[in-house]
This record gives structure tokens, C-alpha cells and sequence, in this order.
């Protein structure tokens, strides 16, 4: 059975069994990692994961069946069993849904042509890698362990429901990952790299490897004995690739309008940003504007239609320092009397859409890093985050930076290690009096956001420049 | 394949075998290794009172592992179809095939690398489980719902259960089968004020006490309103078994597991027989242990067996796959990882024991002139793996004691101090309970323990929370 034919069948099996709407979603996802370690290959894996789901409304109650099976004859049963959930969910359900707002989208969506990264042959991918992996060994005798790793992927998806959407989606990903372990007296410290892009191989190429390899165990060797970090209230200037964190943890999580709504209580938490502040709340600095955007270039997040058949979009979540949206998916949406603005999102065959973010990022200001570093007397510059906690309403934060620098009368200076930060999201987002540009401005790709119920690890993508921020509590690990 | 209810999709163990060793034969590898999980899961979700997702998924994936002389690679799969499996052999071993002789390469695992498989094992496997239908899912949680609304509260959480079965077979005569079941439910109660959780889990959906799990969440959300703010700094605290069990997960997850000790990252690491924490910690890791999880047998089909980490605060050793047990060579001790994950980091310890004792809550609260009462964490982190570092805010209770009596609710707490430095300021400790650390109970990791309520002499508050 085609993965067209077990969509249709679910469908028509649904109909026949008297559900009120149905939408059917099958994936065919193939991988292909090459992970090295210390020069040799750690693991060379092919992966393909396929199946399609069924979810219907019936009762009142929604529910959803899923298989990696390609049996005609297994149609009937998930569909039963996904109308036996929906029942058992409608008795305990009091809320409604509007079957009215379901999508009759058709179409399709590709990754704009890119040099397709499965055509590489893999030999030259593994050469690549463990040229990488020797590059970060070899730039320090501290390096104990040095890790290169590549992923490519390439999702086919299907999505068909009871109203007419009929949606076809090909995307391409590939990411790569740099880690070094640095060891002295008895202390290890990591340090890294990796970015991941809806690209094709030209991403990889342009990452320069090689190079931040050596970059990446030059730096881990230089830590492992670097001073600690100081503590108390300093002026900091931090890296893209750390701000890009900061608005996942600290805008992109509460701006999710489930958690608002308390669906998520029990696991992710809920949110600090309730639906009456919308509008009004000071969230940050004038300086701070954040869009999400499903239709950005390269982005993990970027889609032609969300798995509920809603369109990519730009919505703007923080503008002027105000806060002006949710990200929101169809049901969540209702709730505030909207339409979703395609959040919606499954990262499996086997899993129902829930709000997720999509693509959001921070709006370039003016600038470059070293005007930020610049303007700074007496701080420390700090890259790439280690650790990141949060409290269950997005409020108290604490992150560990990889790297710490200090900053001296406007210059960089020497390296510190353990640098610790913990902070409140609106005080710190307040605190922003400075942006970089659009020549600092990078898109950087996290692949594994963590939600839902069974468990959902979403690519993600967050656009960012550098920012100046003054009054930042740190601790110290002396 | 699926059949009409979930308890009936597994394959059970003839058939698995058959369709493994059809695929074996014939195999171009020197070595081969098939690892199949047979998945089917319910989760039943709910929140504001109502069940608002109701999810069921049936997953058969199967992991491919060859050797071709001094080199190794693996394929995925979760096509059941022998030829699709002959033709994942075939890819693995061109994979392999691709790369220069690997310095580092071991032989995959046979059996005598692995200890003998104990005459009895606790039993893993539970047909009620099995079968747990999404309308008995749905009359667990409507008896929670029930005991919040009664008090004016809202409730919210999770029942999930699914029956899963890992079969290994392999070239070197490797063949285990070992299905298992697993039931978890969640409450948080919500009132106007706050909230209260309470949880239960099990190989044994009959053994949930669904009513017990409700009563003792509504009742920790009646306690936790008026809640006022505690300075930072060092006091004694009581952690409740789901609070240990988040702080235990730095040390388990960077620190026990072979590869980190060999390559210099566990705080164990050179510190082998050495003392790494106070008299009063020991740590065990036992798959075999019915408290915990039991699973038989690891992802490599050797048997999982019992594994002193730390003993009176002593460093032990840690638990070893084939591959660090090759490299180190001794025997495996049956902890090797999920091959699916994304993220693996060589052998790791999932089923983690520390000692219980005879002490009550009351006793603990009795005992205390001026401490905390912390329920659980939410998003822990580790700063610093080496010195095993934990941060986390306290949620769903955190209650202030003095003079031996709790005395109110507090703001939620960050801690951030060295996991094993709480540990060895253990004073006394209580009942064990099977739990999850935040991360594990929600479906980010499997590690589970059986530890007890502990209260500790020291542990370090730097923040507070706004609520």
C-alpha cells in the first residue's frame, strides 16, 4: 500500500465510520549521520522511518491512531482505534471544536532547489568528517575526545482530511556538529559548534569545517585552564549563537498559546504571558521586535503548510518591545477567537499536531559586535550556551556559557570559564540597550525542541544578532 | 502489524525470531546484529478538567549492525518485510564497507562477553497493561478530575501505557526476547492559589492507585497557597523521591556509564576506589531489581545485571556495553543504550536503587529547626558534568518548616549546587518509590529510580521565582 492509498483508505474507512472530520498525514523521513570520533568513524547510520496517522473528531472527542504498517488490511483497525479514542476523549470533553475552520488547502511545497546533499557521495562525506574530527584533536594537547558529526534528511509528507486539503511537502535538511572535550588536573570542558539549515550541501560547505574544528579544540584546550568566571552584576555582550537560545527558552516557549492555556501544565508548564497582556505588556526594550516566520529562507521551521494544512505565515510576537502575538495552532487558537497562524506542527508520522514554534527571531538593530564590545568599559563577552533551566512559566532562567571573555576598556580580552547567568525573562529583555546589524544577523538551527506527549523533538530556527545587556547577575563556580 | 486492539500487535517471540533469522541468513557481513522494539502506546491527556489529546501509535523499528573487517555501520528500519530487512543488511555492510580500517573497531557482542542470565527475573511483562483501553485511560483520569472539581480545582496530566518487546539476534548466537510494559499517570492540581502533583508508575497498570495519586495531589495543592518569598542561601531541605531522583540524574547520566569515566568526564574518572561523596551515599544500578523497571537483557541481548556505582561514598565503577567492556576487557555488564536514539553516549545506567530508610515525613519535619519541603524540579540542567553541577526551580509545592512544623507555602526556589555535595549532607531517609526524573518522566530519557524521600543537611538556594 502506497503511502496515497492507506491516507485515502483511513479517510474513507473514517467516513464510513461516522466520524465528524478526519485528516489523515503519512511521512516517509530518511537520514543518513556520519558521526566521528578521535578521527575514526563513531557511527555510520541510514535510517528511514515510515507510517501514516489518522485523526478524527467523534463524540466531541478527538482522537488518533498511528502505524509504521503498510497493510491494506491494518486501515480498519487504527481507524477504529483512533474513533475508540476520540469516544473515550468526548466523554471527558466539554469544550467544542469549529469543524468549520478546517483547512481545503492543495498544493505542494518543496526546499528550493539546493545541491542535494545525498548526491555527495558518502565516502567524501565521511572523509570530511574525520578530517574534522583530526583537525579538533589536533589543535590542543588538552583535547581528550573530538567529535564531528553530519546529518542529512529528507522528509516526503502527505496530508489529506474529510474537507478537501490535499497537501504534499518535500524538505530537505542537513546539520553538522563540532565537539571538543579539553582535560587538565583532573577538570574536562567542552566546547562546540554545530548549526542546521533547510539546505542542501552548500550549507555544510560554507560552515568551513576544517577550520572551526580547529577553532573548536584550540578554544577547549584554552578553557580547561582558563580562570573561572566572575560573579555579581556585570554588562555583557552576547553572541548570536547564545541569543538565539535566549529567544527559544525565554520569548518562544511562553509565547506558545497551549502552555497559555494550561495544555501542557503537566509537562512543558504554562506561561507568565497570559492572554489579557497581549498588547500592552512591556516584555522588552523598545530595541526588541521578534517575528515568527514560517516562510524565511533555510529555516527548520519553514513550510509551505503546517500539520494542520495551515499556510506558512509572519506573525509578529514582540514589537517595539510590547507583546503582540501568540504562536498559536487551530484549536488553541479558537480560544482567543483567532485563526491560527500555522504553528501547528508533528515531527512524526505517529504524533498529533501541537503549537510549536516555528522560525523566530530577533530583528536585526545597527551595528557590529565590536561596536556593542565597544561600548562596554568593564564586562565580559559570552558565546555559545552549556546549560539552560527555566521555571514552569518562563520567568526565572539560568544559562552556562562555553565560552567567557572579558571586555576591558571596549576591547575582548582574556578567557574565562564557568561563566553562569541567572535572570528574570522581562528584566533581562528590558535591560537590552543594544542590537547588531544585519551583517551580524544569522539564522541559527536547533534540532531538537522538546514537547508534547509522546514526546515530540521539533527543528526549530532562530534568527539573531548580538545584544549589549546591562545589569546581568552572574555566578561562580571558584 | 496492527490487530484490532493494541494488546494483540506484538509479535511475541517465535515470530520475531523467524522473521530476524530469515533476515540473518545469508548476511554478506562478517558480523551481524538485528535489534528490533516492537512499540504500541496509549497516552491519554488532559488539562482544564477535560481530556483534550488521546493518541495511540504502533511502531516496529528495527536497528541493523554489521562489521566488514575492522569497520562497522548500521541501518534503521521499521519495515518488517524480510527482503526490506536483507536489503538493510546490504546497505549497512556498503556503509561499512566505505570507511578505512577503524583503530578503535571491537567485534559485536557475543554471549560470552556478558554475564549468565539469572535463574530467576522479575517479571516485566504485564498483559492488564497491555490491554489497557483508551476508555479505562479515560476512567483513571475522570476519577482525578473528579477529586479536583470536588475542592474547586482543575485538573491536569497524563495516562499513558504501552507494551513494547526487544528482541536481539545475532551472527555470534546472540538471541533474546524480553517484552515489558510500562503504565504512568500523572496529576497536577490546580487551585486558585497553586498547584500540587503527585504520580505513580509501573510495569503493572493494576498496581497504579489511581485514587491515592489524586488524593495526595489535591492535597498538596490545598497547602501550597499564600506562598511568600525565601531568601537565597543554604538551608536543610526534605526532597521528596521525584526531587532525588532529578538531582541523582547528573551523576547517572554523566558520570556512571563507562565511556565518560574512560574518556576523563565522570567525576569518577581516575577516582576509581577513591571517596567521591559522603559515608551516607550509596548508589546501585539493578535492571534486575522489581522496584524499578526489571528488564532482563540490553540492547545488545546481553543480561542486565546489578552494578555497585558508589558504595558508603566510595567510587565503585561504572556499568559497560561490549564495546567499553572490550576496551577495558572485562565483562559487560548488560547496560547498553538504545541504538535509536539520537543522542547516544555509550553504556548508561537506567535503573538506579539508593538505600531507603525507616524515617516518616512527619519524622523529617519533625527534625528540621529551619528548612525546606521541595516536591519535585522542573528543567533541571548541569552547568559543570565533571563537578556535577545541578540547577532546577522547585514547582507544585515548596513549603517553608520551622521549629519542626511546616509553616507555609514558599515561591518556587532555584537551587544550583554539586549534586554530590547535597547528597553526602543525607541525614536521614524514608519509603522509596519507583519515579522519574523531569526529564525521563516526560519522555526525554528512560532512566528510572527507586529512591526514598531524603533530608538533607545542606542544599543551596540562589533564586526565587516570581509565583
Amino acid at each position: 500500500m502506497t503511502p496515497e492509498q492507506a491516507v485515502q483508505s483511513a479517510l474513507d474507512e473514517a467516513k464510513r465510520a461516522g466520524a465528524d472530520y478526519a485528516e489523515a498525514r503519512s511521512e516517509s523521513v530518511f537520514t543518513e549521520r556520519v558521526e566521528t570520533r578521535n578521527g575514526s568513524v563513531e557511527r555510520l547510520t541510514s535510517d528511514l522511518d515510515s507510517g501514516w496517522g489518522i485523526h478524527v473528531m467523534s463524540h466531541n472527542g478527538w482522537g488518533f491512531a498511528s502505524t509504521s504498517s503498510s497493510q491494506p488490511r491494518d486501515v480498519r483497525a487504527v481507524v477504529e482505534t483512533a474513533l475508540a479514542a476520540a469516544h473515550a476523549a468526548g466523554s471527558l470533553r466539554t469544550s467544542r471544536s469549529d469543524l468549520s475552520l478546517m483547512s481545503s488547502e492543495r498544493g505542494e511545497y518543496s526546499t528550493p532547489p539546493c545541491k542535494d546533499p545525498f548526491s555527495v557521495p558518502q565516502a567524501e562525506r565521511v572523509g570530511l568528517f574525520q578530517e574534522v574530527s583530526h583537525r579538533i584533536l589536533s589543535a590542543g594537547e588538552r583535547v581528550q575526545v573530538a567529535t564531528a558529526s553530519l546529518l542529512c534528511r529528507r522528509a516526503e509528507k502527505r496530508y489529506a482530511n474529510t474537507t478537501g486539503a490535499h497537501l504534499l511537502q518535500n524538505i530537505t535538511y542537513v546539520g553538522a556538529w563540532l565537539g571538543a572535550v579539553a582535560t587538565h588536573e583532573g577538570y574536562s570542558y567542552q566546547r562546540s559548534f554545530g548549526d542546521m539549515s533547510q539546505a542542501g550541501w552548500e550549507f555544510i560547505a560554507e560552515m568551513d569545517l576544517p577550520e572551526q574544528g580547529e577553532r573548536v579544540g584550540r578554544e577547549a584546550g584554552e578553557l580547561v585552564v582558563a580562570p573561572w568566571a566572575p560573579s555579581g552584576s556585570q554588562t555583557v555582550v552576547l553572541s548570536s549563537d547564545f541569543v538565539a537560545l535566549l529567544i527559544h527558552e525565554s520569548c518562544g516557549h511562553p509565547t506558545e498559546l497551549d502552555r497559555a492555556l494550561g495544555w501542557e501544565a503537566a509537562f512543558a508548564g504554562t506561561s507568565f504571558l497570559m492572554p489579557d497582556m497581549l498588547g500592552t505588556f512591556q516584555y522588552g526594550s523598545p530595541l526588541v521586535n521578534m517575528t515568527a516566520d514560517s516562510l524565511l529562507p533555510g529555516g527548520l521551521g519553514t513550510f509551505g503548510w503546517d500539520e494542520e494544512g495551515t499556510p506558512a505565515q509572519r506573525t509578529p510576537i514582540v514589537r517595539d518591545g510590547i507583546f503582540a502575538g501568540y504562536l498559536t495552532s487551530r484549536e488553541s487558537a479558537q480560544a482567543l477567537g483567532q485563526r491560527s497562524n500555522g504553528c501547528g506542527r508533528a515531527t512524526s508520522w505517529g504524533r498529533i499536531p501541537i503549537v510549536r514554534m516555528v522560525n523566530l527571531s530577533l530583528e536585526p538593530g545597527v551595528g557590529s559586535l565590536d561596536d556593542l564590545v565597544g561600548q562596554v568599559d568593564n564586562g565580559l563577552y559570552l558565546e555559545t550556551p552549556s546549560s539552560w533551566s527555566l521555571d514552569d512559566k518562563r520567568m526565572n532562567f539560568h544559562f552556562s556559557a562555553e565560552l567567557c571573555r572579558e571586555i576591558k576598556g571596549g576591547k575582548l580580552g582574556e578567557l574565562r570559564k564557568g561563566a553562569s547567568f541567572q535572570g528574570c525573562t522581562p528584566p533581562f529583555w528590558n535591560s537590552v540597550r543594544g542590537i547588531a546589524g544585519p551583517k551580524e544577523w544569522h539564522l541559527w538551527g536547533l534540532p531538537h525542541c522538546a514537547k508534547g506527549e509522546p514526546l515530540q523533538l521539533c527543528p526549530v530556527s532562530h534568527g539573531a544578532s548580538p545584544i549589549l545587556v546591562d545589569g546581568l547577575q552572574m555566578s561562580s563556580r571558584e | 502489524m496492527v490487530n484490532s486492539t493494541p494488546a494483540e500487535g506484538l509479535l511475541g517471540e517465535e515470530r520475531a525470531f523467524s522473521i530476524l533469522e530469515d533476515a540473518l541468513r545469508g548476511s554478506p557481513a562478517d558480523e551481524t546484529e538485528l535489534v528490533l522494539v516492537s512499540d504500541r502506546t496509549g497516552v491519554t491527556r488532559y488539562a482544564n478538567s477535560e481530556i483534550h489529546q488521546n493518541v495511540w501509535q504502533a511502531n516496529t523499528r528495527v536497528a541493523v549492525r554489521v562489521a566488514v573487517g575492522r569497520s562497522a555501520a548500521r541501518v534503521f528500519t521499521n519495515s518488517l518485510v524480510v527482503d526490506e530487512l536483507r536489503r538493510a543488511i546490504e546497505d549497512a555492510v556498503r556503509l561499512a564497507r566505505l570507511q578505512s580500517p577503524n583503530p578503535h573497531f571491537q567485534p559485536l557482542p557475543s554471549p560470552d562477553l556478558g554475564y549468565p542470565m539469572p535463574d530467576k527475573v522479575p517479571p516485566s511483562f504485564f498483559k492488564n497493561t497491555a490491554e489497557l483501553s483508551p476508555q479505562a485511560r479515560a476512567e483513571a483520569v475522570g476519577r482525578i478530575i473528579d477529586a479536583a472539581q470536588a475542592q474547586g480545582y482543575r485538573a491536569f496530566g497524563t495516562y499513558r501505557a504501552s507494551a513494547s518487546e526487544l528482541v536481539v539476534a545475532a551472527g555470534t548466537g546472540i538471541r533474546s526476547y524480553a517484552p515489558y510494559t510500562t503504565a504512568y499517570l500523572k496529576a497536577l492540581i490546580e487551585g486558585p492559589e497553586g498547584t500540587g502533583f503527585s504520580d505513580a508508575y509501573s510495569r503493572d497498570a493494576g498496581a497504579l492507585d489511581v485514587d491515592k495519586t489524586a488524593a495526595q495531589a489535591v492535597a498538596k495543592c490545598r497547602a501550597n497557597h499564600s506562598r511568600t518569598a525565601l531568601a537565597s542561601g543554604s538551608y536543610e531541605a526534605i526532597f521528596e523521591p521525584n526531587a532525588v531522583a532529578d538531582m541523582v540524574r547528573f551523576p547517572t547520566i554523566w558520570g556512571m556509564g563507562a565511556r565518560y569515566v574512560l574518556d576523563g568526564q565522570s567525576f569518577m574518572s581516575g577516582k576509581l576506589g577513591e571517596r567521591v561523596a559522603g559515608e551516607a551515599v550509596s548508589i546501585w544500578d539493578d535492571p534486575t531489581d522489581p522496584r524499578c523497571l526489571p528488564l532482563s537483557i540490553d540492547y545488545e541481548g546481553l543480561p542486565a545485571r546489578r552494578v555497585d556505582i558508589i558504595r558508603d561514598g566510595i567510587a565503585q565503577g561504572p556499568v559497560y556495553d561490549s564495546q567499553t567492556a572490550r576496551e577495558v576487557g572485562v565483562k559487560s555488564t548488560g547496560h547498553a543504550s538504545d541504538p535509536f536514539t539520537d543522542f547516544p553516549g555509550g553504556p548508561s545506567a537506567d535503573h538506579i536503587v539508593m538505600p531507603v530508610g525507616t524515617a516518616t515525613l512527619e519524622d523529617m519535619i519533625a527534625n528540621i529547626e529551619r528548612g525546606v519541603w521541595v516536591t519535585r524540579f522542573h528543567y533541571t540542567h548541569c552547568p559543570d558534568r565533571k563537578h556535577v553541577i545541578a540547577t532546577g526551580t522547585t514547582r507544585d509545592g515548596t513549603f517553608l518548616i520551622e521549629g519542626g512544623w511546616i509553616v507555609g507555602a514558599l515561591k518556587n526556589l532555584r537551587l544550583e549546587m554539586g549534586v554530590l555535595d547535597l547528597l553526602s549532607s543525607l541525614q536521614e531517609a524514608g519509603e522509596g518509590k519507583l519515579c522519574q526524573d523531569w526529564w525521563a518522566a516526560n519522555g526525554m530519557d528512560t532512566t528510572n529510580y527507586f529512591v526514598p524521600a531524603m533530608r538533607f543537611g545542606e542544599c543551596r538556594f540562589t533564586g526565587v521565582t516570581t509565583f
